[in-house]
């Protein structure tokens, strides 16, 4: 049997554990903060504690692109800026590509051949979803 | 509200990169960590199981070695054109890397015909016993991350021949390289699980 003093050990401290890391957000998206953002400005990071100092002005970098949602990429150690990276516009691949992946994963259930069968959906889907689109702009590089 | 003062500009940067400052870089590294994971419970699937058995494999010979030491040989080999089409490919080098995607396909393809015949070489049904479902699981698994990785290159390779290849598909094709040589490095470990544990204990 497992035990039940661990069980009741695991609960509490998952339970506590959660709503000390959850429930501040829950506070802050009552009083009015969005889930996401991706317009602020790239804090430039020089010390351990870049927000405590309250007498100067933040250091930030402009030049992502506000139009159009795009990732920094730094180096790995020293976060010096190295690559923007445009993310995909939205498209329907991705959803056809979960439920593809959905059937596959049931048919496999109920099939061995589930999984070979199933599985040319979700290339077609994958390759879709990956194929160069017209209304991406091309990175530079290359021809 | 802190005031701020703009102290850099980032929209001079380049748009792709290769390698740890490239997103789809850190995507196939995740993607290792959670497959390479995957192997590594199979592997302990199979050694949980081995000592419930008086004698392993319980019934059956072991996998017979032929293909299956055919299809190590050829993997290890194509981590020379695979290092090649890596290294071309951020040079922006588009005959070299049409070229070699098409070839690590090629390469891919008679790997998993040889893959087939291996299936037929195990010397045990999936659903004989347990080390049967063990040794198709470990090898089922290592098939469709081959097999993955294999269209994964075919459509590259359709790409670069009949498409507009821009510099984050080069750094794609690098992505793609680094892949094969998880898949050809996990492949030589679980080789030598399946087809010589059974003949070294």
């Amino acid at each position: 049997m497992l035990s039940e003093r661990l069980g009741r050990w695991n609960f509490w401290l998952f339970f506590v554990g959660f709503n000390l890391t959850f429930f501040p957000m829950h506070m802050l998206g009552l009083h009015g903060m969005p889930r996401r953002v991706y317009t602020y400005e790239v804090p430039a990071v020089r010390s351990r504690e870049p927000l405590w100092p309250l007498d100067t002005a933040l250091e930030v970098m402009t030049g992502l692109s506000k139009t159009k949602r795009e990732a920094l990429l730094t180096s790995s150690t020293d976060a010096l800026p190295a690559t923007r990276w445009a993310m995909p516009d939205p498209g329907i691949w991705p959803l056809l590509s979960a439920l593809a992946i959905t059937l596959l994963f049931v048919w496999s259930i109920f099939s061995p051949w589930g999984v070979v069968w199933g599985a040319i959906p979700v290339a077609i889907a994958l390759t879709a979803w990956f194929w160069p689109k017209r209304s991406q702009p091309s990175m530079g590089g290359a021809e | 509200m802190r005031a701020a003062t703009v102290v850099g500009d980032v929209s001079g940067l380049p748009d792709h990169n290769f390698g740890s400052t490239s997103l789809g870089w850190w995507g196939v590294i995740g993607f290792m960590l959670i497959e390479g994971m995957g192997f590594v419970l199979a592997i302990g699937a199979y050694y949980y199981l081995l000592p419930y058995e008086t004698s392993w494999p319980p019934i059956n010979p072991p996998p017979s070695l032929l293909w299956g030491t055919v299809f190590t040989a050829i993997a290890i080999a194509s981590e020379i054109p695979n290092q090649w089409i890596k290294k071309r490919a951020a040079k922006y080098d588009l005959p070299a890397v049409r070229f070699g995607l098409l070839l690590m396909t090629l390469i891919g393809v008679i790997l998993l015909a040889i893959r087939a015949l291996e299936f037929t070489a195990l010397n045990v049904s999936w659903d004989k016993n347990a080390y049967g479902s063990i040794v198709w699981a470990i090898v089922a698994l290592h098939t469709l991350h081959m097999a993955t990785d294999t269209f994964d290159s075919g459509v590259l390779a359709a790409i670069a021949l009949f498409k507009k290849f821009d510099g984050r598909k080069f750094s794609d094709a690098a992505d793609n390289a680094l892949y094969w040589h998880f898949i050809v490095w996990s492949w030589v470990v679980l080789y030598l699980v399946v087809y010589w544990t059974p003949r070294w204990i």
